[in-house]
């Protein structure tokens, strides 16, 4: 289990977190969600260690973060773009011990990527697709993702949705954040909502759905007023 | 192990530009002595027609000539640049590849490690280059004047000696050569100590730059003003002592400052 323990971050006067505590289980998608700039994407990074928190504590499995066991996707590839991507593994290969190249060639098929398509010539959907196969096979217990969908065609999107219930993302761990979260709906276990950088609302989103018949998008209208 | 592969990986990086600096180094040298021979002797011709023969030359005179003197300057400067440039190429663009760096399932340190090795490298490797391109173009020198019968003066370890930056390169004993490294290797640790501390700051203020180099300038600058201070009261190998110490201070400051943006402050 992922545990946020109250975080604080402030960037200049802008305190774009504020305690901010949640958990994320093993074996579950739990979607953090939240209108622009209430600084979601602040958090993963924060619990990676790459915007380090001002204040708090993140821990995974009750103890302090393991890279080689929780993996980050950003929403942008981390490579320079005139590398090819095998090139890309060729890194991810010699710089992460748990990296699983099996994994990756069955990805990079499922994906129908090209290996030695250079990332500049590709589509943002396609850099998405490479973003994430090189995430997962990093195979890690924990995975997070940081708007997977952004701005990618609507193929893309199901290719990635379809592998969100396929075993390869059986019993590992997804901390999401997300805009399309009608596309991922029903993968959902638990969605954390945050506005201006606190937690508004947590909760199960298969109690939501039965006990209130309520959809993710329907709590969000609610406490956004949107 | 990873270090080694990060270094490789650094060095790689670095090698086509690193290889055009060189090139440009040797061949600049070799035109401008070229040059040097060329127009020394016709001066010679000239002299001795006009019956005064008077005219000795040194190794010393090309080694002052403003090509060579650019072409040591330049040099020194690509390495500046290129001790800044080996951080924010990493910090280039939103995908920035200093978040893959950070997300590797190792030591921080690592990185800095290897990209101080590498620095540290090019920096020897440019003095190997220099250390030879000089001696070959001393024997050119030499050779081109001797066959001309044109006198010549001073050795080649004179030349140099006048000659404060290639001083450095050459140094007289096997202990000065470490005391250089070790300085030079100080240099790029406070360029590099700037750029973390800077990096560390810029989204929270847009001062970050100055107040990284007003943090760095009094790291540097106020030991240097106490020594200078008490330096007249002390014997010379308690001064000696002082500034082995302050230089001490300096590289445990360096590093602590590097562990601690890297692994605490850093934020991409």
């Amino acid at each position: 289990m992922i545990e946020v323990l109250g975080v604080k971050k402030r960037y200049r006067k802008k305190q774009v977190i504020e305690d901010v505590s949640f958990t994320a289980q093993k074996g579950e998608i739990t979607c953090l969600l939240g209108l622009n700039g209430t600084g979601k994407s602040t958090i993963l990074k924060g619990i990676m260690g790459l915007t380090p928190f001002d204040q708090g504590t993140v821990l995974v499995d009750g103890k302090s973060i393991d890279l080689n066991r929780v993996a980050f996707v950003p929403d942008h590839s981390t490579f320079p773009i005139h590398f090819t991507i095998e090139q890309c593994e060729a890194f991810m290969r010699d710089f992460y011990p748990t990296f699983d190249p099996k994994l990756f060639a069955r990805l990079v098929d499922e994906f129908k990527l090209f290996p030695e398509d250079k990332l500049s010539e590709l589509s943002k959907g396609t850099l998405a697709k490479v973003n994430l196969a090189l995430g997962i096979a990093q195979d890690p217990d924990y995975l997070l993702l940081d708007e997977p969908f952004s701005g990618i065609d609507v193929f893309s999107k199901e290719q990635i949705v379809e592998l969100f219930s396929s075993d390869i993302m059986e019993d590992r761990g997804v901390l999401i954040t997300t805009h399309e979260i009608e596309d991922i709906e029903y993968l959902v276990d638990k969605a954390v909502m945050l506005n201006r950088g606190r937690i508004v609302r947590e909760f199960d989103v298969e109690d939501v759905r039965f006990i209130h018949g309520k959809s993710i998008v329907d709590v969000m209208r609610e406490e956004y007023g949107a | 192990m990873n270090l080694l592969k990060l270094l490789g990986w650094e060095v790689e990086r670095l090698t086509k530009p690193y290889l055009i600096l060189i090139t440009l180094l040797v061949v600049t040298q070799f035109a401008w002595l070229g040059i040097f021979l060329w127009s020394e002797t016709n001066m010679y011709e000239e002299i001795r027609r006009a019956g005064t023969p008077d005219y000795t030359l040194t190794f010393g005179n090309y080694l002052g000539g403003t090509p060579f003197i650019l072409s040591i300057g330049v040099a020194v400067a690509s390495m500046v640049f290129f001790s800044f440039w080996i951080w924010y190429r990493d910090f280039q663009g939103r995908g920035t590849f200093m978040m893959r760096l950070l997300l590797m399932p190792q030591q921080r340190m690592f990185v800095f490690s290897a990209k101080l090795a590498t620095m540290i490298l090019m920096i020897l490797g440019l003095f190997s280059v220099q250390w030879i391109a000089l001696k070959l173009q001393y024997i050119a020198f030499s050779s081109w004047f001797d066959s001309q019968m044109i006198p010549m003066s001073g050795s080649f370890k004179q030349a140099i000696g006048y000659d404060g930056a290639l001083a450095i390169m050459f140094p007289a004993s096997l202990f000065n050569f470490f005391v250089h490294q070790a300085l030079i290797a100080l240099a790029v640790l406070f360029i590099f100590s700037f750029v973390l501390i800077e990096r560390s700051l810029w989204q929270r203020t847009v001062w970050a730059p100055l107040l990284a180099l007003l943090m760095i300038g009094g790291f540097i600058v106020v030991p240097m003003i106490g020594f200078f201070t008490i330096e007249n009261d002390l014997f010379m190998e308690e001064a000696l002592a002082v500034f082995t110490l302050i230089l001490v201070i300096w590289f445990i400051g360096v590093v602590w400052i590097g562990h601690r943006q890297l692994t605490k402050k850093l934020s991409v």
